[in-house]
């Protein structure tokens, strides 16, 4: 008959037996790479005329008979005399994401200092870069930014990004409060080293929203995740009352 | 920083793009094309309401109007432009306006304006467009005079950003991104000509700003032509707060309490066996 374990012995095992299988939770959230799924749209990285809907084809329907050999149109003939100004009303100040259970504030960042993005400090704000397009552009990225969590706070807005599907639906309510929204078409997962920041950043190319976080194995090192964390959505209703 | 203008005349006159500017050659545009905008630049009233433009003797643009821009990719090349009133073809009648021979290097990002000259004559320019990369943050803008109307002030935001700017010139600088009022001044007076209008200048865009039309006839006002996709980017998006140990702490933390209270009812659960 075996002797029953001395208690404190059963206890530390079971409290090992917990800690690793939070750890297991915890990293199969947030330590492991994310599998990338899905296509961004193609930004043009040509210089094309910014202010029309995007250009997919090099003859648009309101092209005149043949144009001289080896010359093609870039986009649509356009109405120089329309002056380019941000549609205020439009700026994003909430994002809910349904299967995620997220509906989180918006603020508006910036830079800071050489071309570091401002991250809202509280894990459960998020934050529109001010450089990026407004919610319901024509063409272009919106960007929007929040930490994956804190080391105080715990798991912040964006703690799960990770986890959304091709399909998943995002709302963004602006400034006005019309609620614009999107759907995923890709969930992608870079190192920080080779991030394509340009172009998730870049107001060229077919409109979208970015959503960027971190994720990956956390590096001790630099005492950040490794990875950046990116899905990207696209626009499935007009921008004409609520969604 | 002013760049030298190649201005193609009203008299077909050879016209040169500066062949050793520095190109910067986006990604998609093969090695042997250029991009070309073309800008109706002439106000309403003044011969040109509505045109037909051709390249090498081929139609390019079809019923031109005033205001409106085209921009095509076309291969890099020598260009005879001439510019026919709606209604007549090389075949049968003389252009009202062109320009031979001009220039166009591969890699090239350039407008052509059909515009008034200073005197109110219409004329075309070729302006080279800069697409150097754009630092995030910031925007480039590009102011061009283009307008029958002496020289002027470029103002933003109630501030002279270009002096004594003259037709056909430009002047071009990187200011932060954001919304501006912009404003054009007679040089060196406090009497606006157009304006004061608010303009959005994206990040990573060259936004190009024309004055455009006549003093005389009361039709000066603002063009613009914005080329996108210029940006550097950010360099880093740093959005995760983490933890020291690779668990964030805050899992560790609670499964610490969780241990020690297992501790605890390990304890009791031995003295109950007993």
């Amino acid at each position: 008959m075996t002797r029953p374990r001395p208690a404190i012995v059963v206890a530390v095992l079971s409290a090992i037996a917990l800690i690793a299988g939070l750890a297991v939770i915890v990293s199969a959230g947030s330590g492991s790479s994310v599998a990338s799924q899905g296509t961004r749209p193609a930004t043009s990285s040509n210089t094309d005329q910014s202010d029309i809907a995007p250009q997919t084809s090099p003859e648009s329907v309101d092209a005149p008979p043949a144009l001289p050999e080896g010359v093609r149109r870039l986009g649509d003939r356009v109405d120089a005399t329309e002056i380019p100004l941000r549609d205020q009303s439009a700026i994003p100040r909430q994002i809910t994401i349904p299967s995620l259970g997220v509906d989180a504030p918006v603020d508006i960042v910036g830079l800071i200092g050489d071309g570091k993005v401002e991250v809202p400090t509280d894990v459960l704000r998020t934050g529109w870069y001010q450089y990026s397009q407004v919610a319901g552009a024509s063409t272009g990225s919106t960007v929007v930014v929040g930490h994956k969590d804190g080391v105080r706070q715990g798991a912040g807005a964006f703690y799960n990004l990770g986890d959304l599907q091709l399909g998943d639906r995002i709302v963004v309510t602006t400034e006005d409060g019309q609620r614009l929204r999107y759907e995923v078409v890709a969930r992608e997962s870079f190192d920080k080293e080779v991030v394509p920041l340009a172009e998730l950043f870049s107001g060229a190319g077919p409109h979208r929203l970015t959503l960027i976080t971190c994720g990956g194995p956390f590096d001790a090192t630099t005492l950040g995740y490794t990875d950046n964390v990116v899905i990207t959505a696209v626009a499935i209703s007009d921008r004409r009352g609520d969604a | 920083m002013t760049r030298n203008i190649r201005r193609a005349g009203v008299i077909a006159a050879a016209a040169t793009l500066p062949l050793g500017f520095a190109l910067a050659i986006t990604p998609a545009s093969a090695a042997d094309e250029a991009t070309v905008s073309v800008l109706h630049g002439i106000p309403e009233g003044a011969g040109a309401d509505v045109v037909d433009v051709y390249a090498n003797g081929n139609l390019l643009i079809d019923d031109f109007t005033p205001g409106t821009l085209e921009t095509m990719m076309v291969p890099a090349g020598s260009y005879d432009l001439a510019v026919y009133a709606d209604g007549t073809t090389p075949d049968d009648a003389d252009p009202v306006l062109s320009a031979d021979g001009v220039e166009v290097p591969a890699g090239i990002n350039a407008t052509v304006t059909a515009n008034l000259d200073a005197d109110g004559a219409p004329a075309l320019n070729v302006f080279v467009n800069d697409i150097e990369s754009i630092a995030a943050g910031e925007a480039r803008l590009t102011v061009r005079h283009v307008a029958a109307a002496p020289a002027v002030d470029v103002l933003a935001d109630g501030a002279v950003l270009f002096a004594n700017l003259t037709n056909p010139n430009q002047d071009l600088a990187t200011v932060p991104a954001g919304d501006y009022e912009a404003a054009v001044n007679l040089a060196g007076t406090d009497t606006t000509a157009i304006g004061p209008a608010p303009v959005s200048l994206a990040e990573g865009a060259n936004t190009i700003v024309y004055a455009w039309g006549s003093a005389e006839e009361g039709n000066l006002a603002l063009a613009t032509q914005v080329i996108t996709g210029l940006g550097a980017g950010p360099d880093v998006v740093p959005a995760g707060g983490g933890s020291t140990t690779g668990t964030p702490m805050w899992a560790l933390a609670l499964a610490g309490v969780a241990a020690i209270g297992l501790v605890g009812a390990g304890v009791r659960l031995s003295a109950s066996r007993n």
